[in-house]
């Protein structure tokens, strides 16, 4: 703990700590243009040099050490002369022209202005070069700016791990270059715009997508973000993509959220400020011109004598039948034309948004769509709705009736909606997507630790764990920020295995990467443990001590040899030895999965059997031991939490539990015998032709999409005797609804969002909803008091105040807490605890503090391939897309990227169905059939396909089979069986002379 | 002398000795010549006893610097547990300078039993010899003898039966002067972009792959068999009565307007004058010296004067405003422009500079920039203030020496010549070339 002297001011530092270190502990203010918090110092602007007494020459603060008393003068006459001198050699190649009189425009420039540097140049030198993206659709460059600092080059290395930057070249012809051959495809680029962050001049910038007001008071089309004048207001957020839980800073002016910044790295958030390309660049859907911005009713509903009623007669008047509209079914659609690029343009072109034109204009919403609605007032789509779900409850019985709410919305809204279901029309048919995503983790961890979420942090993986075994799990694409955080993991030395059908891109950075057939993982997993026993690498200590039942897994993995594993698996015996002893020797092994594991009609199995791989060796329960599954949306773990699934309240407090119930219906003031001891129906159980469920409340959810077998799910949504649908825009759901209630995207609102590793985070609202669309809050608000259920609340503080009143392990929560910081990990038991970064230390939460251990035998997927149907579809998601795509493909950026479907198809069985890159293919299952376009792809193994999830014109649970998991009732999404031949028509035989050479060039 | 020609009377040829000896260039032949008796020695004794045997030869490093070899290995912790490392920087690029490429050339085997020797005094398994890239013909000589002296078991997993393990690598560089850096050749050998790195951490701590490291010049490593076989205090005796400091014999590389340019192996503590009038043979007929850049292109440049008072030895150049560095000893006569010598070397810099530090990046251009502008007669008196400014920041300031390097010979040429700067920018002309005197 050196003490040293830095401009007077006396400051101790740890061991290590540089002079830049001291210097910034103390408020001063040393100027750096290389150096960067968090990536590895190189030292090489020069300009942070200070003086220290007794050393001749100046040393650069940034990477010398702080030693015992040294005397540093930060700001010494060398110290001022090299920094003009250093400033002075940089604006001889800078366009100093450009710098506007009396004001800066970046770090930069800044500099020049505090240490008033002459902006002439004089050596005639000129203006640097470097690659430039001229078309990119989002990162642009301008190198004339660069000052070679190279954060650029490191961020990109060293924070995402890709290295698609470097230097080339040398002396003063050295510049940045993109790749080797200038584009980033080429390179590995992911659009994350991580150099955008780092960079100190704007010579790396992006492109604002929408119309933006310039300095000068014109409205600009697609604007350069350096030279967005000043903005009105900056707002901490929280991305509304994946489960990571990014913070942003969303900037605002005229009332438009015009651009995502990064919050400043040394903050404590849980993406250290970084983002993925949907994080940084994807977040314009907010501003898109299909978003609902009045309330919709459906024609026919008119109000007779104080009632509404439907007309059926005027409805069908415009040639539509019950719920119809002119628009093709998602089955129909599916099979027809695909309007848009088949392939990603970008693929052969860096250069060519041309022929893509700009993605805003390929409106996802057909305008046909609006036809069957008139505008209406929010008086009017109150009245109808709260009447319509009050009829269904009075008639009908309350059974009748179900939500499905949104892991997109915040906890407050789900909390309040679950509430009003329960407490106001009494049911307990509430769920939502969880269902299909992690309810069979849910399942299985509940009957084995009580627990319903991850037992650790994604913080201790990347600085942690020796050993991280991932499985169905594509982070580096589902997950970017934390896929980068693996990566990392992996230069610092984490032996990484990955368990997963498909070479993905952890895959290849593997040390061991475990290529099991779709939905064998019971065998894989059970083969593992087989080998952990016979070497006796299990934890005894941890076996007696903290678990039971292990005799039940001792005895079912017995049979599962590796060999035998290996047989049904695929994975060679020797690679299922290894794994297993890299895993059981640990010291300390993080286990990842995701939805490879859990959307399976075995789900609940499989994740029970990792459960019993991670207790049998002792992985848990210690920092870098975390248990994490990766939560895919950005609050499905809250919804969950805050009680929007069937069977429990908040916490997971059981719904049967008379004594909990009442706790709750005291809390909301409405009698206990209103709200069911029974468990209601789950989001699968629903969409039964035998479900008793008549009317449906949906808050921003595709179930048409979403669903497994679309075209039932469909037909299921248009036999409804009543549907509202609150969402941002009319999505395939939405189109047949009575009402549609426009609500409000994240940016327009304050909520709490939970990621995947428990964190609560707050993100505030920065402009207001479009139009008359509303808060969803106060939409739900509004709606409870009218049917009856008295429902006060002011604000989402509010809201959070009684979730913490009813939430044992929130109780230490309140907006206040949340405010300015990186949120809190629950348990927070009270309103000084800290939060808490990992679980399960000394005892389970379970009745006796221990784990149960589950056997469990390998079952196969409910359909495989025959002779008829010889693929296996593997379904998921890409980088630029989420989900059903009502977000993605309504941004500029996202959707330049990923204009169309594609199915990824392995080369060799390309060849063999005669097809090539980018050519159509029909996609068959028992279930549906679907036209898409092929991308060749040697990540999926032979006689398999995947598809994307996100497009409606190839809607691939179309195919997709409805069986479901006996425990969590999750659909089997990862595998089935499909047949796949090449489309016919004119164009594809014009293709067919020039296949041979494509596959060669493959 | 070197090849083709016979050594001078007055030189002492140790390393020297064998050049252009075909036969010395075989495993048999250098065994003859007394080779591999040093290594079978060194590796029965404990490598402690071999640093000091070193340190009390006085031997200094070759490359430029001069810090004593002996203790330069003792900063190698030996039992640490990790793999240490020798680098040998066969990287010659400083201009001027050949002597390497002479010692490579004419007895790979010297090298390759000093870094074994070396590799086993500080406890390192494994040498590379980082050799330049323009160095085919040596490069080809060291690849054939170290693959001779791998067959022979003279190095590799069992070096010459001791049970000990030496390996020796040759590695090529691919063409960058900075490579010669001992930092950045490091990176260069990791695959990486040869950029210098900063320190600390200094190599012994954590160099090649992060492991201890030490670098030796390839001068420096052939010395060591010499020194291990007659022992240190035969080496330390080869100095100046009055300078202990300096020892052994050193390499001079001579280029430029001598009668006799070419590698020299004196002394050290020799005179200059002597070196320069009855060695190399003084300036061409007709011809007078004006001044000498004595240790490659990086040091200052001294007038003649200063040149014939000074004493070959890192004592004896620094007390006349220069440095001994790799002896790469650039002569010029009168008939030499100095600024456009200078402007020559800047432009060198320039190509050259690796383009992390800005000083370097901007500044070595910058500097060629107006250098070339002033030969050219388009120079003004300004741009001979900003030149000392330039060289004012590109002094001190950076990573490496490099840009410091570039800036020494413009600031020495301008305080020793500056009439001729001057007379470029005031009569706006080009050097003229005087008379030769009869």
């Amino acid at each position: 703990m050196p003490k040293l002297t830095v401009d007077g001011v006396t400051v101790t530092v740890p061991d290590g700590a540089t002079i830049l270190d001291a210097a910034r502990a103390v408020h001063i203010d040393v100027p750096t243009l290389c150096w960067y918090p968090k990536l590895p110092t190189v030292g090489n602007c020069r300009i942070c040099l200070v003086s220290v007494e007794g050393n001749p020459k100046l040393v650069a603060s940034c990477a010398t050490q702080a030693a015992e008393s040294m005397v540093v003068a930060t700001e010494s006459l060398a110290a001022v002369k090299n920094r003009q001198g250093v400033l002075s050699l940089l604006l001889e190649r800078y366009p100093t022209d450009q710098i506007p009189a009396g004001g800066y425009r970046n770090e930069f420039e800044q500099l020049v202005r505090r240490y008033d540097v002459p902006t002439d140049r004089r050596s005639g030198m000129p203006l640097r070069t470097g690659d430039e993206r001229d078309n990119d659709p989002v990162i642009r460059h301008d190198m004339s700016t660069c000052i070679l600092c190279t954060r650029c080059v490191r961020a990109c290395e060293d924070i995402q791990v890709v290295g698609v930057l470097d230097v080339a070249n040398r002396g003063d012809h050295a510049e940045i270059i993109v790749g080797a051959d200038g584009n980033p495809e080429h390179a590995g680029c992911t659009w994350c715009g991580e150099c955008v962050r780092v960079c100190p001049t704007g010579a790396i910038h992006d492109i604002i997508p929408m119309a933006v007001r310039a300095a000068n008071g014109n409205m600009v089309d697609r604007m350069r973000s350096k030279d967005l004048p000043v903005v009105d207001r900056t707002v901490r957020s929280v991305c509304p993509y994946c489960g990571v839980g990014c913070q942003i800073d969303l900037e605002v002016r005229d009332e438009t959220v015009v651009h995502v910044r990064s919050p400043w790295i040394e903050e404590n958030t849980p993406n250290n400020g970084s983002t993925c390309v949907k994080g940084r660049f994807g977040t314009d859907f907010v501003q898109h011109r299909d978003r609902l911005t009045t309330p919709l009713i459906r024609r026919g509903w008119s109000k007779r004598d104080g009632r509404w009623v439907f007309d059926p007669v005027e409805h069908a008047r415009a040639g539509w039948q019950r719920r119809g509209g002119p628009w093709d079914l998602v089955q129909e659609e599916s099979m027809g034309k695909k309007r848009r690029p088949k392939s990603n343009p970008l693929d052969t072109s860096p250069s060519g948004m041309g022929s893509l034109g700009d993605p805003r204009d390929r409106v996802a919403t057909p305008k046909s769509w609006y036809e069957p609605f008139r505008e209406a007032t929010w008086d009017e789509v109150m009245e109808l709705t709260a009447q319509e779900l009050t009829r269904l409850r009075d008639t009908n019985g309350p059974a009748s009736l179900a939500v499905f709410q949104s892991a997109k919305c915040s906890n407050e809204e789900n909390y309040l909606l679950q509430r009003m279901f329960r407490g106001g029309i009494g049911t307990n048919n509430v769920d939502h997507c969880t269902r299909l995503c992690h309810s069979s983790s849910v399942a299985a961890m509940q009957r084995s630790m009580n627990t319903s979420a991850a037992s650790g942090s994604m913080r201790e993986v990347e600085t942690e764990s020796d050993v991280i075994f991932i499985l169905g799990a594509n982070t580096t694409e589902s997950h970017p920020v934390f896929g980068a955080a693996i990566k990392r993991a992996v230069k610092r030395g984490a032996t990484l295995i990955v368990a997963d059908p498909r070479r993905i891109e952890l895959a290849a950075r593997a040390h061991i990467h475990l290529q099991p057939v779709p939905g064998t993982d019971v065998a894989l997993l059970n083969g593992m443990l087989h080998h952990i026993l016979a070497m006796g690498l299990e934890d005894t200590a941890f076996i007696a001590a903290r678990t039971h039942d292990f005799d039940s897994v001792r005895d079912a993995v017995k049979p599962y040899t590796p060999e035998r594993a290996a047989t049904i698996t695929g994975v060679p015996a020797e690679l299922i030895r290894r794994a297993a002893e890299t895993y059981a020797r640990g010291p300390r092994s993080a286990t990842l999965w995701a939805m490879g594991l859990t959307q399976h009609s075995t789900g609940t199995d499989i994740v029970a059997t990792l459960l019993n791989l991670i207790l049998a060796t002792g992985m848990i329960g210690r920092w870098g031991a975390a248990m994490i599954p990766i939560r895919g949306q950005n609050n499905v773990q809250g919804a969950s939490d805050v009680g929007a699934i069937p069977m429990v309240y908040t916490d997971y407090q059981p719904v049967t539990d008379p004594a909990i119930r009442h706790l709750f219906a005291s809390t909301w003031g409405v009698p206990d015998e209103r709200i069911p001891l029974a468990v209601g129906l789950k989001v699968t159980q629903i969409v039964q032709e035998t479900s008793p469920v008549r009317g449906m409340y949906i808050m921003g959810e595709n179930p048409i999409l979403s669903d497994p077998e679309v075209s039932h799910a469909e037909h299921w949504f248009r036999e409804l005797e009543f549907l509202a649908v609150q969402d941002l825009f009319l999505t395939e759901t939405a189109r047949y609804a009575d009402v549609v209630l426009p609500g409000a995207a994240f940016a327009e609102k304050t909520g709490t969002f939970v990621n995947t590793e428990r964190r609560i985070q707050l993100s505030h609202k920065a402009i207001d909803p479009p139009g008359k669309a509303r808060g969803d809050l106060e939409i739900i608000i509004e709606l409870s008091n009218r049917i009856g259920l008295h429902t006060p609340f002011a604000s989402s503080a509010e809201v959070m105040d009684e979730i913490a009143r009813v939430t044992p392990s929130w109780r230490g929560v309140s907006h206040a807490r949340l405010d300015g910081n990186g949120g809190l990990q629950y348990p927070v038991l009270n309103a000084e605890h800290p939060g808490t970064d990992f679980l399960f230390d000394d005892r389970f939460p379970t009745a006796d503090g221990k784990a149960r251990f589950v056997g469990v035998e390998f079952l196969p997927p409910a359909e495989l391939p025959d002779e008829e149907y010889p693929f296996m579809l593997n379904t998921g998601r890409q980088m630029y897309h989420w989900h059903t795509g009502t977000m993605t493909r309504r941004s500029f950026a996202l959707d330049a990227r990923e204009p169309g479907p594609i199915v990824e198809l392995n080369p060799a069985d390309a060849l063999e169905l005669g097809v090539g890159d980018g050519d159509e293919v029909r996609v068959s299952s028992r279930r549906g059939e679907i036209r898409i376009s092929v991308r060749l792809s040697t990540r999926v193994a032979r006689r398999q396909v995947f598809i994307p999830m996100h497009y409606r014109e190839a809607a691939v649970n179309l195919l997709t089979n409805p069986e479901l998991d006996p425990y969590a009732h999750i659909p089997e999404f990862k595998v089935c069986a499909v047949a796949v031949a090449k489309a016919t028509g004119r164009q594809e035989e014009a293709r067919g002379s020039r296949l041979e050479a494509r596959h060669s060039a493959v | 002398m070197g090849f083709p020609f016979k050594p001078h009377p007055r030189e002492s040829t140790v390393l020297s000795k064998h050049f252009g000896e075909a036969e010395a260039r075989t495993l048999d032949g250098w065994k003859v010549r007394g080779g591999y008796r040093a290594l079978e020695q060194a590796l029965g004794m404990d490598p402690v006893a071999i640093q000091n045997i070193v340190k009390e030869s006085g031997l200094r490093g070759r490359g430029g610097a001069g810090f004593p070899t002996g203790l330069k290995w003792s900063f190698m912790k030996l039992g640490d547990g990790k793999p240490h490392y020798l680098c040998c920087n066969a990287d010659e690029s400083e201009p001027g300078t050949f002597k390497d490429r002479e010692i490579m050339r004419w007895t790979p085997h010297a090298l390759i039993e000093g870094c074994a020797i070396a590799a086993h005094a500080i406890g390192a398994e494994t040498a590379y010899i980082y050799i330049r890239g323009e160095f085919t013909e040596p490069l080809e000589v060291m690849e054939r003898a170290v693959a001779e002296a791998r067959n022979a078991g003279v190095i590799g997993p069992n070096a010459m039966g001791s049970g000990k393990r030496v390996d020796v690598w040759v590695h090529k560089g691919a063409g960058a002067y900075i490579c010669g850096e001992e930092t950045a050749l490091m990176n260069s050998l990791e695959g990486k972009r040869g950029n210098p790195r900063i320190k600390p951490p200094f190599p012994a701590a954590a160099g090649l792959f992060g492991m201890p490291t030490t670098i030796n010049n390839v001068e420096t490593l052939a010395a060591v068999p010499h020194i291990l076989v007659n022992g240190g205090a035969w080496y330390k005796n080869m100095a100046r009565a009055d300078n202990p400091k300096s020892t052994g014999t050193k390499l001079w590389s001579v280029c430029g307007n001598v009668s006799r340019p070419g590698n020299y192996e004196v002394q050290m503590g020799f005179p200059f004058r002597e070196f320069l009038y009855d060695l190399c043979g003084g300036p061409p007929r007709g011809r007078t010296f004006k001044a000498v850049i004595p240790g490659g292109s990086s040091v200052p440049i001294i007038t003649i004067a200063e040149a014939e008072a000074a004493f070959m030895d890192y004592e004896g150049m620094v007390a006349v405003g220069t440095m001994l560095g790799s002896a790469g000893c650039i002569v010029m006569d009168d008939a030499q422009s100095i600024p456009r010598q200078v402007a020559r070397l800047a432009r060198f810099y320039a190509h050259e500079s690796c383009a992390q530090c800005t000083q370097c990046r901007e500044g070595t251009a910058w500097t060629t920039k107006i250098l070339e502008r002033i030969v050219a007669g388009d120079g003004t008196a300004e741009d001979l203030d900003t030149l000392l400014d330039l060289a004012d920041n590109m002094t001190g300031k950076t990573i490496c020496v490099l840009s410091d390097s570039c800036a020494a010979p413009v600031v020495s040429g301008l305080q020793k010549f500056p009439d001729e700067f001057k007379a470029l920018i005031t009569r706006k002309t080009v050097h003229t070339v005087p008379a030769i005197v009869a």
